[in-house]
C-alpha cells in the first residue's frame, strides 16, 4: 500500500502563513481557472469529478453547490465545517495548519460558485492554535485582495468570519452549527427543508466539511476528469484516514479510494498493534460506526467496501481495538463520550443515551440481570428508528454491532456477578 | 458606554466593538466568543449592550450562551 498526496502534499512544506509560498507551489490555479468561468461551470465541474461529503454522510458536493445556487437574488452562505468532534477523528486539523490556505480557496470557489458573499469556517473549540493561525490568515488574504470586494480584480466578492466552538459536540450538525452562528442554542431538526433551501438566518447555505473543500482547488486546476483518475469510479479522489487506538503509529495516512484494505493500513501505516496482540475490533468510521472484528479487516477501504464489511466509512477515523479488551469497556468509554452530547430535541437519543450508559454501567460492574443486553438493543434500535439527526441514528451503531460481535463478552459480565 | 459597564475593561471592549462594527445577528456570535475569550467570561451589562446594538431579546441572547458549555454567563437579574 501506498500514500496518494492529492490533499497533503503541500502539509508542512511553505510557512502556513505565507501566501507567496502557497502560490509558488501551485496554489491559487484552482480559484483563477474557476474566475475564469460561469459559476455554473464550477458547480458542473464539482459535480462531475463525483466528489462526495467528507463530514461523515458522504453526499454528493456537487448536487449541494447545485441546490444552493439555483437560488435567486438575496444573501447565501457558504460555512466551512471545521467543527472535527467526531470520536478518533483528527485530519481537518492536518489541512487547517498545514495547508490553510488550501482551505481558503476551496471556500472561495464554493462561495463563487453558489453565489454567496458571507462565508464562515466554524473551528473547533480545542484547536486554539489553529483558530489563531486562521484570524491571522484572514487579514493576510484581505490585503492581498483575496477577501472583500472585487477579489483578484473580478466581480466576485466574499467575506469570510472565523468562529470558535463552545464545547459542544453537537455543534458539528449541520443544522446544529447553524443554530450556533445564529446565537441560538445548538439543536439540530428534521429535514428537509435542507440547509441549502433554508439554511443560515433562513437563507440558503453550504455547509461543507474541511476535507471536502480541500479537494475542491485540485478539481478546479485540473479538471474533473483529472481528478477521477484518482481512486474508484463511484468513489473518486482519496481519504484522509485517521488512525488511533491500539496501533504502534497513530497519524493520518491520505490514501486512494479501493487502493488498500483496512488490515493494510493497520499493519502498513500503523505498523500493527501497540502490543503486538491479535486485533479485537476496528471501527472504520469513527466513533459511532459499528465495529468489525478481526475477519472482516480485508474489506477494501472505500465508502463501498467498508459498507459491505458491515460498518460505515464516516469520518475515515479508523479505531483499533487489541485483544484481550472487552467489548463491555469499548462501549463504555464511548457511551461516556456521547452521553452528554444529545442536544435533547427528540427523547429517544436524549433519553436513550443516558438509559444505555446505566446499563452498561451496571453490566460493567456485574450488577446486570439477564434481560439487560436485549434492554439495550431495544432502546438502541428505538433510538435509530426514531431520531431526528444523524447523532440519534447512530450512536447506538456500535452498541448494537458490538452485542452482536462480541455477546459473549457481556454475558461473561452478567454471569460475573459483582467485584 | 454607561457607568454600569463596570468590572471590567470598557476601552477593550470598545475597541472590540469597533473593530466588529455594525455587530449584527451575523456576527454576534463571534464577537460574544471574542469577548469570553478576552474577559473570561461574559458580563451582563455587555449582554445588555449587545442586545440593544443587534435588537435581540436580552433574554434570547442569555438562554443561547448558556447551552454552551464553554461560554460563562451571570445569571440573568443576578447582581
Ligand atoms: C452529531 C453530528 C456531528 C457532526 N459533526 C461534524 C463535524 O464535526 N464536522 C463535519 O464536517 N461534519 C460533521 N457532521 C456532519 C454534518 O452534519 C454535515 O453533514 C457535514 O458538515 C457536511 O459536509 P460534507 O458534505 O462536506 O461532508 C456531524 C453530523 C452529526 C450528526
Ligand atoms: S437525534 Fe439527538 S442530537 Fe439529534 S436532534 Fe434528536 S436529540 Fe438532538
Amino acid at each position: 500500500m501506498k500514500e496518494t498526496k492529492l490533499l497533503t502534499e503541500r502539509v508542512g512544506k511553505y510557512d502556513p502563513l505565507d501566501l507567496k509560498g502557497y502560490e509558488a507551489s501551485g496554489g491559487l490555479e484552482g480559484l483563477n481557472q474557476a474566475l475564469a468561468m460561469e459559476a455554473e461551470e464550477v458547480v458542473e465541474q464539482v459535480r462531475r469529478s463525483g466528489l462526495t461529503g467528507r463530514g461523515g454522510a458522504g453526499f454528493p458536493t456537487g448536487s449541494k453547490w447545485e441546490s444552493a445556487a439555483k437560488h435567486g437574488p438575496g444573501p447565501k452562505y457558504l460555512i466551512c465545517n471545521a467543527d472535527e468532534g467526531e470520536l478518533g477523528t483528527f485530519k481537518d486539523r492536518v489541512l487547517l495548519d498545514g495547508d490553510p490556505w488550501a482551505i481558503l480557496e476551496g471556500i472561495l470557489i464554493g462561495a463563487y460558485a453558489t453565489g454567496a458573499e458571507q462565508a464562515y469556517i466554524y473551528i473547533k473549540g480545542e484547536y486554539e492554535d489553529t483558530f489563531g493561525l486562521w484570524e491571522k490568515l484572514i487579514e493576510k488574504a484581505r490585503d492581498a485582495g483575496l477577501l472583500g470586494a472585487n477579489i483578484l480584480g473580478s466581480e466576485f466578492s466574499l467575506q469570510l468570519s472565523v468562529a470558535k466552538g463552545r464545547g459542544l459536540y453537537i455543534a458539528g450538525e449541520e443544522f446544529a452549527l447553524i443554530a450556533s452562528l445564529e446565537t441560538r442554542r445548538a439543536m439540530s431538526r428534521l429535514k428537509p427543508p435542507y440547509p441549502t433551501e433554508q439554511g443560515l438566518f433562513g437563507r440558503p447555505t453550504v455547509v461543507n466539511n474541511v476535507e471536502t473543500i480541500a479537494n475542491v482547488p485540485f478539481i478546479l486546476a485540473k479538471g474533473w476528469r483529472e481528478y477521477r483518475r484518482f481512486g474508484l469510479e463511484d468513489d473518486p479522489g482519496t481519504r484522509m484516514f485517521s488512525l488511533s487506538g491500539d496501533v504502534k503509529r497513530p497519524g493520518v495516512y491520505e490514501i486512494e479510494t479501493g487502493s488498500g484494505t483496512l488490515r493494510g493500513l493497520i499493519d502498513e501505516f500503523g505498523g500493527g498493534t501497540r502490543e503486538g496482540g491479535a486485533i479485537k475490533a476496528v471501527q472504520p468510521g469513527g466513533g459511532t460506526s459499528a465495529f468489525l472484528d478481526e475477519t472482516s479487516l480485508d474489506c477494501t477501504l472505500s465508502a463501498e467496501g467498508i459498507r459491505k464489511a458491515g460498518s460505515s466509512i464516516g469520518t475515515a477515523a479508523v479505531i483499533v481495538y487489541e485483544q484481550p479488551k472487552s467489548a463491555v469497556g469499548m462501549v463504555k468509554k464511548l457511551l461516556e463520550y456521547y452521553g452528554n452530547e444529545s442536544c435533547g430535541r427528540c427523547a429517544p437519543c436524549r433519553l436513550g443515551i443516558k438509559r444505555m450508559q446505566e446499563i452498561i454501567e451496571r453490566v460493567n460492574s456485574g450488577r446486570a440481570d439477564v434481560d439487560d443486553t436485549a434492554r439495550l438493543r431495544e432502546i438502541g434500535r428505538a433510538a435509530i428508528r426514531a431520531s431526528t439527526c444523524g447523532m440519534g441514528q447512530v450512536f447506538p451503531l456500535p452498541v448494537l454491532s458490538a452485542l452482536e460481535l462480541f455477546g459473549q463478552d457481556f454475558e461473561a459480565a452478567v454471569n460475573k456477578g459483582p467485584a | 458606554m454607561s457607568e454600569e459597564m463596570r468590572g471590567f475593561d470598557v476601552q477593550a471592549y470598545e475597541e472590540l466593538v469597533t473593530e466588529n462594527s455594525p455587530v449584527t445577528e451575523e456576527n454576534l456570535f463571534i464577537v460574544l466568543g471574542k469577548v469570553q475569550d478576552i474577559f473570561g467570561g461574559v458580563p451582563r451589562e455587555i449582554v445588555r449592550d449587545l442586545a440593544v446594538r443587534t435588537g435581540l431579546a436580552e433574554a434570547r441572547i442569555y438562554g443561547a450562551l448558556t447551552s454552551y458549555r464553554d461560554f460563562k454567563v451571570q445569571a440573568e437579574g443576578r447582581d
